[in-house]
């Protein structure tokens, strides 16, 4: 049986006295497309923090594809394959569209990063790959304007699209349509659907209809601990995901867009 | 940098050969005093160039630069007064004591940021300071070393127009390949640093190279400044070290526009020009000089180019940069181009 | 103990408005010096010192709240535009100071009453001195107090935090503002009465004293007022450890632990930790 794509035993995070992660043992097989949902203040981008490695677990190990990587800074982790989105825009805003493309595709790219001094613009594999990137994610048309310009929607495809630049195992998204309009929100669901299906994906949503309609199996998480972890059908009828949300929204019901900020 | 320079436009090429060729021409049309000016001016811009990396690239606030400016300074008065070194000996020696102690600075700021990050680098700065000013045996103390000899250059360049030229033949270059630097993939992942360090972490770069790297590269070319000071000069001081001018190359640099590649160099000809006009009329150039720095807080926190660059657009020029960094809701709204998510148009660049 | 009395009234100024009002105001210093010639001026023509310190306060008072509404007030939460404005205004009033009372060094006279020592077993201590270190230790106890445990300490630390809804609340904020940066500044005029006797004025003493004072409040950690009353000491203990020990040194021994402590720990001795944005 081949490892898991990404593996947590006991994983947990504090904060002062608040536990924001609590004994989170999550296993994905590789291929797989995981949500993660849960009420504000479950410790979801916690959760993701800690998977990339933003942020150091208070205790329990991380495992990818059965290698720890526990002690491994962000930037190592995500040479091994591992890469994901931002809630918030997080955005490299003076460079173009293609340019922060082009750094993506450079960051997994040893033989570029080798060449430090070039230009950026000037290696051939870097910059082949990055307009194929652009052209896929549908971004010619602003290919040269400034990520600062840019109209939120086509900030979120961006960073999918540089997430996805480096060709990664696995890929965290962490509410890629959250704050986009209904229009930009389907784009982006029908990106994540397409996506190749060896790709490992976690994707933290507060759309339910998004998440289960991607989700090969959904863990919901409740005040920084795993609740359950099952196939859609099944957590949306589980009693205990719907006492979780009592008082916040209908599990699985339309949501007001312009309240997720 | 602001808008798509990685390609360097020709336009701006030709202006900033331009520039040079109008620089080195000074000495044909103007008097003595006048090259001394502008010799000041030169060096003070490829300090203010280089601070620039850790500054308006990285987003590093760094309140003490002067002491890489000042080592540099230091290294040509000691090698070459006390020590007798030969010249291209004293040249390496001070490129690397700037690098050195750039990259000391990069290591010790690693864990900090913002003012914290200000206030150490302005402890550093102050340690070199104190070092320079009490090791009077070795440094002169607050006489700082005099006599530095540039006939040793032998290029002509004992006089001043000789040394003028000497010295914008070589801020040229430095500034040339400072350039090429931020263009570079190394700078471009400097500046990312500046823009997003985490985001940089999750594609694959080690920020903290990153950082230090800006702050050794930062540091050797402002020695070569400091360097180019002292020769000018003839004379090297404490006053090298000083946290003043720590103060004054960031205020060079927020006054003309630090997301600029030539911003600082700007702020350097404002504030220098202004500096020598108001010394001629009266002793109150540090009234005047504070009245830079409250003036530039207030009104021009983006730089003389940011306030263009924003006219530019007021008037018609292009589309209002979103702030990007708060995901408001429903902000993709069609601003007349493309709706929300750009549709495959099959154009391409 | 003497010097350290004196960076902590200096630097307790320094405390009151980062700690409350996350604003860094170099032009502290200025202040320092401003008071201390205002004073002198006064107690020149009157021959009344307790005069002098009150008009020196008072005036230099005021001059912070115009600074905090005219000028600083438009940086709220930009913490280096707000830095290098006040290095501006720094510049300004020490110009003004030289333009007003010249180059020449000057001494303040000590507070009446506290000429000649005190002799306890064969050991002298002068008064002033003394009297510096009781000063020290009431105002630290006063200021810990009234900030922690006061109505208005409380207020102030809400309103920082967030102006809008701290003003939703009913909080008057301008006020409190200018009335926080009223007392640093008059806190810094106050150390420079005192600090005008003990080590004189000249030109250049606004910045002397403002690296000084940075010294002591980033070591004891930016906005504790506890950090400070300990750091103050400590440097002064090492100012003069320093001088004594390595001469040719002392400054250097003054700034490089320094710059190691915050390297290792950028929030020095009792800081909170910083929220990493």
């Amino acid at each position: 049986m081949t490892a898991p794509a990404v593996e947590t035993v006991g994983l947990g995070r504090s904060f002062g006295g608040v536990r924001a992660v609590h004994d989170v043992s999550l296993s994905v097989p590789v291929g797989e497309t995981r949500a993660v949902i849960g009420p504000n203040g479950a410790g979801k981008t916690t959760l993701f923090n800690l998977l990339s490695g933003h942020l150091d677990p208070s205790t329990g190990r991380i495992r990818l594809f059965g290698e720890d990587v526990t002690d491994r800074p962000a930037h190592r982790r995500s040479r091994e394959g591992l890469s994901r989105t931002f809630q918030l825009s997080n955005l490299f805003a003076d460079l173009t569209v293609l340019d922060n493309v082009r750094l993506a595709v450079a960051g997994n790219d040893p033989a570029a990063r080798r060449r430090f001094w070039q230009p950026l613009r000037t290696l051939p594999r870097v910059d082949d790959r990055a307009r194929e990137v652009v052209a896929t994610f549908g971004l010619e048309s602003v290919a040269a304007t400034v990520e600062a310009d840019l109209a939120y929607g086509q900030q979120r495809v961006l960073e999918i699209a540089m997430a996805l630049a480096g060709e990664p195992r696995v890929l965290l998204l962490d509410e890629p349509t959250a704050g986009v309009s209904r229009a930009a929100a389907e784009v982006i669901t029908a990106i994540v659907a397409d996506l190749p299906a060896d790709l490992t994906v976690l994707v933290v949503e507060h759309d339910m209809e998004v998440a289960f309609a991607l989700a090969d199996q959904v863990t919901v998480m409740v005040e920084g601990a795993e609740l359950v972890t099952a196939p859609p059908a099944v957590v949306r009828r589980d009693p205990d995901v719907i006492a979780a949300y009592l008082g916040t929204a209908e599990v699985g019901g339309p949501r007001d867009r312009a309240a997720d900020a | 940098m602001r808008g798509d320079r990685r390609q360097p436009d020709p336009r701006l090429v030709a202006l900033a050969v331009v520039v040079v060729l109008a620089v080195a021409a000074v000495p044909f049309v103007a008097s003595t005093y006048v090259v001394t000016v502008a010799l000041r001016m030169v060096v003070l811009s490829l300090f203010a160039l280089a601070f620039n990396i850790v500054f308006g690239a990285a987003d590093m606030p760094s309140l003490g630069h002067a002491a890489l400016f000042g080592t540099g300074s230091y290294v040509v008065g000691l090698g070459m007064v006390r020590w007798d070194w030969p010249f291209p000996l004293v040249v390496v020696a001070g490129l690397t004591a700037g690098a050195l102690l750039g990259i000391v600075m990069g290591i010790a700021t690693l864990r900090t940021q913002g003012i914290y990050l200000l206030l150490l680098t302005l402890a550093i700065g102050q340690a070199v300071w104190g070092l320079a000013f009490q090791q009077v045996r070795l440094t002169g103390g607050d006489n700082g070393i005099s006599r530095i000899d540039r006939s040793v250059l032998t290029l002509g360049t004992d006089g001043v127009v000789g040394f003028y030229w000497a010295a914008v033949a070589v801020v040229a270059a430095a500034a040339a390949l400072l350039y090429w630097f931020r263009i570079s993939i190394v700078g471009t992942t400097i500046e990312a640093v500046g823009m997003s360090p985490s985001r940089l972490r999750a594609l694959g770069f080690a920020v903290g190279s990153a950082r230090i790297t800006a702050f050794g590269v930062s540091g050797a070319f402002s020695a070569l400044a400091g360097m180019l000071m002292a020769l000018g000069n003839r004379f090297v001081s404490p006053e090298n070290l000083a946290w003043q001018l720590s103060a004054e190359v960031m205020l060079f640099a927020i006054l003309g526009g630090a997301s600029w590649f030539a911003g600082p160099v700007l702020g350097v000809v404002l504030v220098i020009g202004t500096e020598v006009v108001v010394k001629d009329l009266t002793d109150r150039w540090p009234m005047v000089l504070g009245g830079l720095y409250v003036l530039t807080m207030l009104f021009l926190p983006d730089g003389v180019l940011g306030a263009l660059s924003r006219r530019r657009r007021d008037s018609g020029g292009g589309p209002d940069p979103q702030p990007g960094r708060d995901p408001g809701p429903a902000s993709d709204v069609s601003r007349g181009r493309d709706s929300g998510v750009a549709t495959n148009t099959g154009a391409t660049t | 103990m003497s010097f350290g009395s004196l960076l902590f009234l200096l630097a307790s100024g320094l405390t009151l408005t980062f700690g409350l009002m996350r604003t860094v105001n170099l032009a502290h210093g200025a202040f320092y010096a401003l008071g201390g010639y205002i004073g002198l001026e006064v107690i020149d023509r009157t021959d009344s010192w307790g005069l002098g310190l009150v008009v020196a306060v008072v005036v230099v008072a005021v001059a912070g709240v115009v600074v905090e509404r005219v000028l600083l007030h438009r940086l709220l939460g930009r913490e280096l535009p707000q830095i290098l404005l006040t290095v501006g205004v720094a510049w300004i009033i020490g110009d003004v100071i030289l333009a007003v009372w010249g180059g020449r060094p000057r001494t303040l006279p000590r507070p009446p009453g506290l000429d000649g020592v005190l002799r306890l077993g064969g050991l002298t201590f002068p008064w002033f001195r003394l009297g510096l270190v009781v000063l020290a230790v009431v105002v630290f106890v006063v200021l810990e107090r009234s900030l922690a445990t006061t109505l208005v300490g409380a207020r102030i630390r809400a309103a920082v935090d967030d102006e809008e809804t701290a003003l939703a609340v009913g909080i008057d904020v301008p006020l409190l503002f200018a009335v926080t940066f009223a007392a640093g500044a008059g806190l810094a005029a106050f150390a420079g009465i005192w600090g005008g006797a003990f080590t004189g004025l000249r030109p250049g003493t606004e910045w002397d004293i403002l690296l000084l004072a940075l010294v002591v409040v980033v070591v004891g950690g930016l906005g504790s007022m506890r950090g400070a009353f300990v750091a103050a000491l400590l440097v002064g203990v090492l100012d003069e450890f320093g001088k004594w020990l390595f001469p040719s040194f002392a400054l250097f021994t003054l700034y490089a632990p320094v710059a190691v402590l915050l390297a290792l720990r950028p929030r020095g001795l009792f800081g909170r930790e910083e929220r990493v944005a």
